[in-house]
């Protein structure tokens, strides 16, 4: 019992294979080399082929890691990822757009781009997993919501609409995939500064004043998606965890 | 990267309600994750059997009723330092609401929200509290259903949530975090107790992923100390194995 050097803290992700979205940048990039670094086996997806190879190199090395490059949004793609990836333990679904415009300015077509890459694309992801058995007993899925799903801002609505619709979905789909002691969560961060939004620097830093604790960075959310991917959280299921900096919101 | 994000090496961590249940699971955990530990409780032998069986060295026990205006005095007395304190001490009862009574309404604030809440205070005014601190509060999922005859045990868990809040936004500026846990029904001694008055066993049957047990809710609250958690405040987890699905 005394034994410190035997004990291994339980954030470990060792024998597991996580599926990472969204992985040639920000958030899914930090999330996949963190998943590694804990012991995961890792499958990468991201649509630039270069990026997503600068990702891979990153990896710890040691295990199997697979890239494989597909649009989310185009169906026969995505068909090509489910049959890439092998049986899984874990999805974190990070690839995600921009939904930035007023709403007397929004065309359909816009919107339609937006729920597409934001809500459509994990959402049939999920259930092609589901269908082709690709999903272990006990997985667990991660999916990408936002504060912008919870708080308002001028502009916003087209994402938060589709972070809104992602967080919809995941109470009943917790419900239906319990019987196997499969779980998903929601994490909903704050501003990260990742390249979906620090093009823009002195707007950055205006925002960082909103944050008690400043801006989050890419690998905050690779912790948190790790808790929540980990056998440790096999009784958290249909939650957002919401990873915001103690932003004062309710 | 130097050390883990994942380690509490170095930290010293203050834990109520230490002799039994989540909190007795969070020491364990914690220092096997490499902290030092000041548990508290009220069962003397209980609390010196758990401390006894911890792994690493320097722990520190406080014997004490932190209901108690004179407990929590000593123990923010004896305390050094804080890197992390985990309130856990809480206690249960069940009354409909045509049959409360004041000293029922006292009893449960007095140990659900006025200990833990007075006991912040006094750390914080004496300075215990390093910076970067985190404070991890263990209310229950009861206080977003609030079930038959939970109606002051829910609204005293709520109650300390919203003061959680304000916590966390007062202390951010020293980087110290505050974050609640809500359990759903887990298997402690605090939960057989109420075998007499409901069926708790049943209760826990409609839960889709199953009885929760004291180290899923330690685990929670080991990350919600540990560095990873860093950018993580003002929020609350909720761990329910799905009990609670269908009505949030």
């Amino acid at each position: 019992m005394n034994d410190e050097s035997s004990f291994q803290h339980p954030f470990h992700l060792r024998g597991k294979t996580v599926l990472v979205t969204g992985a040639s940048s920000g958030i899914g990039r930090a999330v996949a080399v963190e998943c590694a670094r804990a012991g995961a086996r890792v499958v990468i997806n991201g649509r630039d082929a270069a990026r997503l190879g600068d990702t891979l190199a990153l990896l710890e090395a040691g295990l199997d890691h697979v890239a494989c490059v597909a649009d989310l949004t185009d169906p026969p793609q995505m068909a090509r990822l489910v049959a890439a990836c092998g049986e899984l333990d874990g999805v974190v679904h990070a690839a995600g757009v921009h939904g930035v415009t007023p709403l007397r300015m929004l065309r359909q077509s816009f919107m339609q781009t937006v729920l597409d890459a934001n809500f459509l694309a994990p959402l049939m992801l999920t259930q092609q997993l589901l269908a082709k058995k690709t999903l272990r007993n006990g997985a667990s899925l991660v999916f990408m919501s936002s504060i912008a799903a919870h708080t308002g801002t001028v502009g916003v609505g087209p994402y938060s609409a589709s972070k809104a619709a992602l967080e919809g979905m995941i109470r009943p789909l917790a419900l239906e995939i319990a019987p196997r002691a499969m779980r998903a969560n929601a994490i909903a961060p704050g501003l990260v500064d990742t390249p979906l939004v620090n093009d823009d620097r002195a707007w950055l830093d205006e925002k960082a004043k909103m944050y008690p604790l400043g801006l989050g960075k890419p690998e905050d959310v690779a912790y948190a998606a790790i808790y929540l991917l980990a056998d440790i959280s096999r009784k958290v299921t249909g939650t957002q965890l919401h990873l915001d900096g103690g932003i004062p919101w309710t | 990267m130097s050390a883990s994000p994942f380690s509490l090496a170095g930290r010293t961590i203050l834990i109520t309600g230490a002799s039994s249940g989540i909190g007795e699971a969070t020491a364990r955990l914690c220092a096997a994750m490499g902290a030092r530990i000041l548990a508290c409780g009220r069962d003397r032998e209980r609390l010196a059997n758990v401390v006894a069986d911890l792994a690493g060295a320097d722990h520190q026990t406080i014997v004490g009723d932190l209901t108690d205006p004179a407990a929590r005095q000593a123990l923010v007395d004896a305390a050094p330092s804080l890197d992390g304190c985990v309130f856990s001490a809480g206690a249960a009862q069940l009354a409909p609401m045509r049959m409360v009574t004041q000293r029922h309404l006292d009893q449960l604030f007095a140990v659900n929200y006025d200990a833990p809440v007075l006991l912040t205070q006094a750390l914080l005014a004496k300075r215990k509290i390093a910076a970067n601190a985190s404070l991890v509060y263990v209310t229950a999922v009861a206080e977003h259903v609030a079930p038959h005859a939970t109606g002051i045990y829910s609204g005293a868990k709520a109650a300390l949530t919203a003061t959680v809040r304000t916590i966390a936004v007062e202390h951010a500026k020293q980087g110290v975090r505050a974050n609640c846990v809500s359990p759903g029904y887990v298997a402690t001694p605090m939960l057989d107790g109420l075998q007499n008055v409901m069926s708790t066993g049943d209760k826990a049957a409609l839960a889709p992923l199953g009885m929760i047990e004291p180290g899923d809710v330690a685990g929670a609250i080991a990350w919600l100390l540990a560095p990873a958690s860093r950018w993580v405040s003002r929020t609350s987890l909720i761990i329910d194995s799905g009990l609670t699905l269908h009505v949030r």
